[in-house]
């Protein structure tokens, strides 16, 4: 049947038809003690298939992404599952730095079975132990200081040599060889003494020029000596250096071979064992202390011991009791927690760092297993979402830093090797952050190939119910929390179904639950009960419901104390009762808003209010719109629709959105129109559509709970009742004390299916069809509203002709 | 108590290096005397501007100048005053008090004409070949050997810088051994003393009586004073210093010992003729 013409007698919803109870007749059990309980992820079978296929693919790219309307509740929830995931994987391995001699600013990276990094770290430490305590003894043995003295005498005794021959060709030619504050002078000497100027000038002649020929000869001889120096120095610093080494490469071998020998199932270290023995023959001067008669040297800032080349950076091992492969829940992810950090230290005013400042990321952490990233979290980070592509399209993980990467920072830092990178991604977060990335990352696809959607509701069949019990079970349980009795799971069921707006569904917001359980256990305990009970359950939500409701209650005051002016009774023209939600912090609640509706000849347009000074969204604009169209079809047939109507939400001074009260808007335009007056003791939710049905809308129990209050303040009449779209039926779940009111005939909800239906429950009259000669019936409103429309098509016609006359102008 | 009073370090020719201002330092420190650095500028190097064929062989760059009288001087000039402020940072860094001065002349008169007999005059055994050229060292060594003072010989590298203090009991008595005691007791180290089982107990009481307890004193057989006996003698021993009565070695003797010092890497102390012995109580 069309909407149009259609008439019958409204009844109110009878109270089952208000509130659907929680049936767990299907299950056996006291309290929920006795229930099985039920993972977090129940009634979740899409989203846990597409969990259990993205972690056990291997192949690149079949990283997940879960989504849901909270990525808080996500990422509790796929935790276990992630666990028995982890299970089947192999053990991660362990990841050691460790000094590269070759090119100390790129440390290398080993790999090593799991657990076995704390070994090897000992194993070297130990070992540097061994040789502080040893060498030195080594070096300050007779053997070794025999052969050195023996090396230092050899070499002296050679440049000794060639000195004592050049100083005794001087002497014997009574030349002597003075040192000058910077080198070497020769002067002519008598008796092994200078001879003063003064006394040389005294000199004859010849003895003069014997004199400075034989400095001019000799000056040749003390150049060639002297630049003999270096090479005897060098000659001695390399004999020297062999001795060290081979005295060295004894002592230092030893203690390898034992190091070695407790690493032997570990080959993969070896050649760094072979690279540090090397090392320490060529550096052995670090355990025994500067060269004998070696000249202090300036030393340059280092960060920790000359020693710290030979440690071994335990770099990821499991932590005790980890048997399985890693999951990391990383909740910060910047960079450097996200791909690693080479710390820095404040040395002599200088930063320097080593390979034992380098830090693991999450990322590194969870390598060979899992690591679970807040998406949100993840995009907000500078450079974090860039680096983690190019660590799975790399498949291995490269430390960069930040200032580096920016250009803000030149401090001389390391390149560590990178480390092979095998780890599943789990991103979770809203809907919204999963469609942005796949609209505005052409590569997003590439790097997160499952998604697994979370529903937010399940079915609340009896199946739906039983799990759900189970889940409160499981709940309880984790919360430590007194079980629930029968009766308690019921109520909880019942306002699961609340939460899900919808009677026939029950929400899976498990976070929302928890609360409910926990502050329920809260009130139990608080009575001295060692069960929740169904009492508890209620004190819980009205406790919920409490606190937040400072601005509900301030809304209801302002109404019952006729500020905000709303009628519960009588009736008035052009003027009724809409509803609306208010959304504040998590919170929401109805509340009535009286909406008036002006009429006058004009030009066809249907003036919306709150649109004219912005205060009306799009949603609202298009509700407003259909009323024309509805209008147009209805009674404007044969003649252009001449109306102008104002149409406004009284009082309404935020911003109004959304199409839900255009049914309501409607019948104020119609009664306008009609002249016929609105019952004010009802109040109307519900979009229209062009063609005159009411549809459903959002937060019909807040909206039907929220005039209640209103007139259950004033008093309730018994008339007074809320119009809603049939179709919301069956998302009701209204509160008790509502539904006591409607069962005792105080208060009623109607469901609504078009306007006709509702215009004559407001008006008590009939809505009208037309006749077979094309014109509704004489009293009905539909009658009256198209008199009405005809009637200002006329009068504007008429005000038209008269615009259209020439004026007379007098001769 | 020992009577030395100062210590004295010989800065011509910018012989004296950190490291030996530094042993010098710490021997003042645990003796607790005070140092006296004097630079010498040479005469003969002055004097050599007035001699025009006369050149200067200028390190490190092997070059040959001409001797230019004021840039000799002014060399001088700063030389002095790195020698100085290297001393003064190394006093400060140490705790001692610390004196200095800038002498013209003869660098063997100037010294002998300095020394006293309650003077340890620190001597650095040239590193470097080409010292031997100019026979500083061994002027300096005969000035100071000749001289009433006591010699702290310091080989080119000296190679520990903790362990045991060991004492040489020579043929004239105790001379040094409270020296030697007081730098064990300071230092917290052994005391070891070689020489005959008559010359050991007394020198145990020595020890004893500055405050050296008896199980610090490690009394060790050494027949006689040859390289061999004294290498054996300090075999594993690993000591710091070395302390010998200059008068109470025979020349051969102070040889030996030198040649093993040196081998060894240990500074020797050469305790003078009068060392002590004026004023035992002290």
């Amino acid at each position: 049947m069309s909407a149009e013409g259609a008439h019958r007698t409204t009844v109110a919803l009878a109270a089952d038809k208000l509130y659907r109870r929680a049936d767990v007749s299907a299950l056996e059990f006291a309290t929920t003690a006795e229930l099985t309980p039920m993972d977090r992820l129940a009634g979740q079978d899409r989203a846990r298939d597409a969990l259990r296929l993205g972690t056990r693919i291997g192949a690149p790219g079949f990283n997940i992404f879960a989504i849901g309307s909270s990525g808080t509740r996500i990422q509790r929830s796929i935790k276990n599952l992630l666990e028995a995931a982890a299970a089947e994987r192999p053990p991660a391995s362990d990841w050691v730095y460790v000094n590269n001699f070759v090119t100390p600013h790129r440390p290398t990276a080993i790999r090593l079975p799991r657990g076995k990094a704390p070994v090897f770290q000992k194993v070297m430490h130990h070992l540097i132990d061994d040789l502080k305590a040893d060498l030195p003894g080594v070096f300050e043995s007779e053997s070794y200081q025999t052969r050195r003295g023996t090396i230092d005498e050899a070499i002296r005794a050679k440049g000794d040599g060639a000195f004592a021959t050049l100083r005794e060709k001087a002497t014997a030619r009574d030349i002597i060889i003075l040192r000058t504050p910077t080198g070497f002078a020769m002067a002519p000497g008598a008796k092994g003494e200078v001879v003063p100027p003064e006394t040389f000038n005294t000199w004859p002649e010849e003895q003069r020029r014997t004199v400075e020929a034989a400095i001019h000869d000799l000056e040749h001889d003390l150049e060639q000596t002297l630049r003999g120096i270096p090479r005897l120095d060098k000659e001695r610093r390399d004999a020297i250096r062999a001795l060290d080494q081979e005295t060295a490469r004894f002592a230092v071998g030893q203690s390898i071979e034992e190091a070695r020998a407790g690493l032997i199932d570990l080959p993969m270290v070896l050649p760094h064992l072979d690279a540090a023995r090397e090392d320490l023959v060529q550096n052995v001067h670090l355990f025994i202390g500067p060269q004998p008669g070696a000249e202090d040297q300036q030393e340059r800032p280092v960060a920790g011991t000359p020693f710290d080349r030979y440690e071994v950076n335990v770099f990821v091992t499991p932590g005790d009791g980890d048997t399985t492969a890693p999951i990391i829940d990383e909740a910060h992810p910047t960079l450097s927690n996200l791909c690693g950090r080479v710390e820095h230290l404040a040395v002599q005013g200088a930063l320097v760092t080593n390979f034992r400042l380098i830090r693991a990321g999450s990322l590194h952490r969870a390598n060979g297993g899992m690591i679970m990233l807040d998406a949100r979290n993840l995009l907000v980070e500078p450079l974090s979402w860039p680096a983690l592509k190019r660590a799975l399209l790399r498949r291995e993980v490269v430390i960069e830093d930040a200032a580096h990467l920016m250009g803000f920072s030149t401090i001389l830092s390391l390149e560590p090797d990178p480390i092979p990178l095998d780890i599943k991604v789990i991103l979770y977060g809203e809907r919204t952050l999963y469609y942005m990335l796949a609209e505005a990352d052409p590569d997003f696809s590439q790097y997160f190939k499952v998604l697994a959607d979370f529903d937010d509701e399940t079915d609340r069949s009896a199946e739906g119910e039983v799990m759900f019990a189970r889940l409160i079970a499981a709940t309880a349980a984790r919360e430590a929390l007194p079980p629930l009795d029968r009766d308690a799971v019921c109520r909880v069921i019942e306002q699961a179904s609340r939460v899900a707006e919808d009677s026939s569904k029950l929400t899976l917001a498990t976070e929302t639950i928890r609360d409910l359980l926990v502050e329920a256990g809260y009130w139990s305990g608080d009575a001295g009960r060692a069960t929740i009970t169904r009492t508890d359950v209620d004190r819980a939500i009205a406790e919920q419901i409490r606190r937040a409701s400072r601005v509900r209650e301030r809304t209801a005051e302002m109404i019952l104390r006729d500020i905000a002016l709303i009628d519960t009774f009588g009736s008035r023209v052009g003027q009724i009762n809409g509803l609306s939600v208010m959304s504040l912090g998590g919170f929401a609640f109805g509340r009535p808003t009286r909406i008036t509706c002006r009429v006058h000849p004009g030009a066809g347009r249907i003036l919306d209010i709150e649109r004219e000074v912005k205060l009306g969204g799009a949603l609202h604009s298009k509700g407003v719109l259909i009323l024309s169209g509805f209008i147009s079809g209805r009674y404007a047939i044969d003649t252009p629709i001449s109306l102008m109507a104002s149409l406004v939400f009284e009082q309404s001074y935020g911003g109004v959105d959304g199409d839900s009260a255009s049914s309501t808007e409607l019948y104020a335009l119609l009664s306008a129109l009609a002249e016929v007056p609105l019952r004010q003791d009802l109040a109307v939710t519900g979009s229209v559509n062009q063609h005159g049905e009411v549809q459903a809308i959002g937060g019909v129990n807040d909206k039907i709970e929220g005039y209640f209050e209103i007139c259950l303040a004033r008093g309730l009449t018994g008339g007074q009742g809320v119009m809603i779209p049939a179709s919301n039926v069956q998302h009701l779940m209204l509160r008790d004390d509502v539904v006591k009111a409607c069962a005792a005939g105080r208060f009623a909800v109607y469901p609504i299916v078009s306007i006709d239906q509702g215009i004559e429950l407001l008006t008590g009259m009939k809505a009208g069809q037309r006749g077979a000669d094309g014109v509704y019936s004489e009293g009905t409103i539909n009658r009256k509203v198209e008199d009405r429309l005809k009637q200002f098509a006329k009068s504007r016609r008429s005000h038209e002709d008269d615009a259209a006359k020439p004026s007379e102008v007098p001769n | 108590m020992p009577h030395h009073q100062r210590i004295v370090l010989h800065l011509h020719d910018g012989a004296a290096s950190r490291a030996v201002m530094r042993e010098a330092a710490e021997l003042a420190h645990l003796l607790g005397l005070d140092m006296f650095g004097v630079f010498v500028e040479d005469e003969a190097v002055h004097g050599l501007a007035a001699m025009p064929f006369v050149r200067e062989l200028r390190l490190p760059s092997h070059e040959w100048h001409a001797i230019d009288p004021d840039r000799v001087a002014a060399e001088f000039r700063h030389a002095a005053m790195t020698a100085k402020r290297l001393l003064d940072d190394t006093a400060r860094g140490m705790g001692v008090t610390c004196g200095f001065e800038v002498r013209r002349g003869d660098p063997s008169g100037v010294i002998a004409d300095l020394l006293r007999s309650n003077d340890i005059v620190v001597l650095a055994e040239p590193g470097a070949s080409s010292e031997a050229l100019t026979q500083s060292f061994p002027r300096s060594w005969q000035t100071a050997t000749r001289s009433d003072a006591s010699v702290l010989l310091l080989p080119p590298g000296v190679l520990r810088r903790r362990g045991p203090v060991v004492m040489l009991l020579g043929a004239t008595g105790l001379r040094g051994v409270r020296t030697a005691a007081q730098i064990a007791r300071i230092a917290k180290e052994t005391l070891v003393v070689l020489g005959s089982a008559a010359q050991r107990d007394a020198a145990t009481g020595v020890a004893r009586s500055v405050g050296v307890g008896e199980t610090r004193v490690r009394p060790r057989d050494l027949a006689e004073i040859t390289a061999a006996a004294l290498q054996f003698a300090l075999a594993d021993q690993g000591e710091r210093l070395l302390v010998v009565d200059r008068e109470g070695l025979l020349p051969e003797q102070e040889t030996a010992v030198l040649r093993v010092a040196a081998a060894r890497g240990t500074p020797v102390l050469l305790a003078g003729p009068d060392a002590e012995e004026r004023r035992p109580d002290a």
